[in-house]
């Protein structure tokens, strides 16, 4: 038996063969078995570019929806009211951050209660500090750190998944009612706020509608939903950003709202983002 | 009451300009917060201490301090550019007693400071500030050798205040490098006066690069009007994989002045250099994240600037014999013109909770002075309370012998009290 792998459909006498099968037993006469090659090799090619093109609309799809989170744009100003319950969240009162992003940098600072004003978190690309007023100069975080706590600071800063995660196409599903493309995020690096993320991006309004946050492992840490109530003026055009995101994380009963107001793309000076300037 | 009197006219001058300043311009961004910390500390001195012979600098034994901390700013953004001045005073009143001196004192003070007030302008490249500002830069904890300014920033004193000096600096961001050219007036604030009595200027030139996660600094300055203290130094810091940040700094630079201990039987116990020689300091430091947030971060430090093991103890045989009558050439102090670092090398360890926990946060940490096998062992703890309301306790101990860094002025202290976070 001949196993080339050759597919296609050939004709012999009248009956329809299986001319993959008629190739594989090496019953094809030779031109018909090059015509199937060469058909094979189209068909594998456009097989794989589809399954590219799809991961390919997802990289774009994921970059669009980073535009409603702060990401892709000039610079975006905003405020973050922050409130936690269950958990030990009867000793966190409500909080409050303004927070500044370009691109590649944000700075995120606690404006209440008072005994947290002035808390700083500072990221440019992917290094990150933490000041507050009784520090001396600014700590850096690890990547580990900014996991912890019910609201994590990748949660308040401006998300650039595009840069940071390959996407890549897992089907459709609908989310309240509204159908979704459900993308696998894995982060490119390891020093991603999160190793993996299952984003579900409305197919209408391309924005994030919910987020599974994983562990490389795939085990679920936390789960946030989205809303879009507000409108900002893009370069190209208005912009559809979060107005609230609530987290449940998956292994308390902790849960965390933030509302995010006051929102305003401008340019921001470099220096804001100068850890000397903290 | 006078201290309480000085905060409300601060306040009462911050609401009047503030509402000046709204009613005249409503773009005008205003910040403010205000601690009021309340606390007592305790300490027991060495009693037969060389470093410090009869409390001669008068260190308190039992301190009762009332201080407030505030933080003023004001911004307003223009088409092209923006402004921010930020004001810091503090006011401070405290009560101390001071024993072991040859009569018992009771000491009142009160004082104000100002610990930062700048003007900054920020275009959309450049940045230019100017006034009293503080300019801590490096990963190090312990110390930081890559800074002329602050060698010793004081991030292992939970409850020391920052303090600025005076400068103008102007940074341009050029995406990956940033340059930063500066002068700075006085950094009176941080260093005691120079042995001249004269605070020359000096000038500063930095320059970063930032990395995807790396960040690394390359530091010049040196005195304006006499060439003295050349300082050439720099900081790299990396973080490996996801728990671990890994750093070092570094410098080569000749400090005003060197405090030489002769042999025992000389008739003269010290000579002072002017300038010392060039010497080198260098940080190495790594630290590890914990699951849960906490952080572990080792240091070590060496430096030849320092006391070696042998001249340490040179340097102590001669505090012994000054204190035992031999005298010390005029302008000549030990006790204040030790070098910095006193010591040669040192190994320092930490242990801190998450920086994200925003109810309770701890620190433990231990520094070793490796040529005399004395360690000062620390550890604070701050829980809040509610959002107006925190208590903190700071305790320390001096181990080593009376002849040693860490062992020769402290035995052990405690301190305990609470801030208000007034707004």
């Amino acid at each position: 038996m001949n196993l080339d792998w050759r597919w296609g459909t050939g004709r012999r006498g009248g009956r329809r063969t299986s001319g993959w099968w008629e190739a594989a037993s090496g019953k094809v006469p030779a031109a018909s078995a090059r015509r199937v090659a060469l058909l094979a090799s189209v068909l594998l090619l456009v097989t794989a570019f589809r399954m590219h093109a799809a991961d390919l609309d997802a990289g774009d799809l994921l970059r669009r929806s980073d535009q409603a989170r702060g990401g892709g744009l000039p610079g975006l100003v905003w405020t973050v009211y922050l409130e936690n319950t269950g958990g030990d969240a009867a000793q966190q009162p409500p909080m409050t951050v303004a927070a500044e992003a370009i691109e590649s940098a944000s700075i995120a600072i606690v404006q209440a209660p008072a005994n947290r004003r002035g808390w700083t978190m500072l990221q440019v690309e992917r290094n990150m500090w933490l000041t507050k007023p009784s520090l001396k100069k600014p700590v850096p975080i690890s990547p580990r750190q900014r996991l912890t706590g019910q609201v994590a600071v990748g949660d308040i800063a401006a998300t650039n998944y595009a840069k940071e995660y390959a996407a890549s196409y897992l089907g459709d599903e609908v989310v309240d009612g509204e159908p979704c493309r459900v993308l696998d995020l894995k982060a490119k690096t390891n020093r991603t706020t999160y190793d993996r993320i299952r984003y579900w991006v409305s197919v209408a309004r391309t924005v994030a509608l919910r987020a599974d946050f994983m562990s490389l492992s795939g085990k679920r840490i936390k789960s946030a939903t989205f809303i879009y109530d507000n409108t900002i003026a893009g370069p190209k055009g208005p912009i559809l950003f979060v107005s609230r995101m609530e987290i449940a994380d998956a292994l308390t009963d902790g849960r965390s709202r933030l509302e995010y107001r006051d929102l305003a793309v401008k340019s921001i000076p470099a220096g804001r983002f100068d850890p000397d300037n903290l | 009451m006078r201290m309480m009197a000085a905060v409300l006219a601060a306040g009462t001058l911050w609401l009047v300009a503030t509402g000046l300043a709204v009613a005249a311009d409503r773009n005008l961004d205003i910040g403010r917060s205000a601690e009021l910390w309340a606390f007592g500390r305790y300490d027991r001195l060495v009693p037969d201490s060389l470093l410090n012979p009869y409390n001669a600098a008068l260190l308190p034994e039992k301190t009762a301090q009332v201080e407030a901390r505030m933080h003023f700013d004001w911004s307003r953004e223009f088409k092209s550019f923006g402004v921010k001045a930020v004001v810091e005073p503090r006011f401070i009143a405290l009560r101390e007693w001071t024993g072991m001196t040859t009569e018992r004192s009771v000491y009142d003070n009160q004082r104000a400071n100002l610990t930062q007030g700048f003007l900054r302008i920020e275009f959309p490249r450049d940045t230019i500030t100017g006034g009293r500002e503080v300019l801590i830069w490096g990963p190090g904890t312990f110390r930081s050798p890559s800074n002329p300014f602050y060698f010793d920033p004081q991030k292992t004193d939970p409850l020391a205040d920052k303090n600025g000096i005076d400068l103008v600096r102007i940074t341009h961001d050029a995406g990956v490098f940033r340059y930063t050219v500066g002068y700075v007036f006085s950094n009176a604030p941080v260093h005691p006066p120079p042995v001249d009595g004269v605070q020359h200027g000096t000038a500063l030139l930095k320059l970063d690069r930032v990395g995807d996660d790396s960040l690394m600094s390359l530091v010049a300055s040196v005195d304006v009007a006499t060439g003295d203290r050349p300082f050439l130094g720099g900081f790299v810091q990396r973080t490996m994989g996801d728990a671990w940040l890994v750093y070092a700094e570094a410098s080569v630079s000749r400090p005003a002045l060197f405090l030489d201990p002769n042999t025992i039987g000389s008739p003269v116990p010290f000579v002072v250099r002017r300038p010392g020689s060039l010497g080198a300091t260098g940080l190495i430091g790594a630290s590890y994240t914990l699951e849960n947030g906490q952080f572990v971060t080792l240091e070590y430090l060496h430096s030849s600037l320092g006391y070696a093991h042998k001249m340490e103890q040179r340097f102590f045989d001669q505090l012994r014999a000054v204190k035992a009558g031999l005298p010390v050439p005029a302008g000549v102090n030990p006790w204040r013109d030790v070098p910095q670092p006193f010591g040669a090398d040192y190994l320092w360890c930490g242990w801190q909770s998450n920086p994200q926990n925003f109810n309770l946060s701890w620190r433990l940490d231990v520094a070793v002075n490796l040529g005399d096998d004395s360690a000062g062992l620390q550890g604070y703890i701050e829980k809040s309370f509610t959002p107006m309301l925190s208590g903190f306790v700071l305790v320390g101990f001096g181990l080593g012998n009376v002849d040693t860094e860490y062992g020769g002025i402290y035995r052990s202290r405690a301190v305990a009290g609470v801030k208000v976070f007034m707004w």
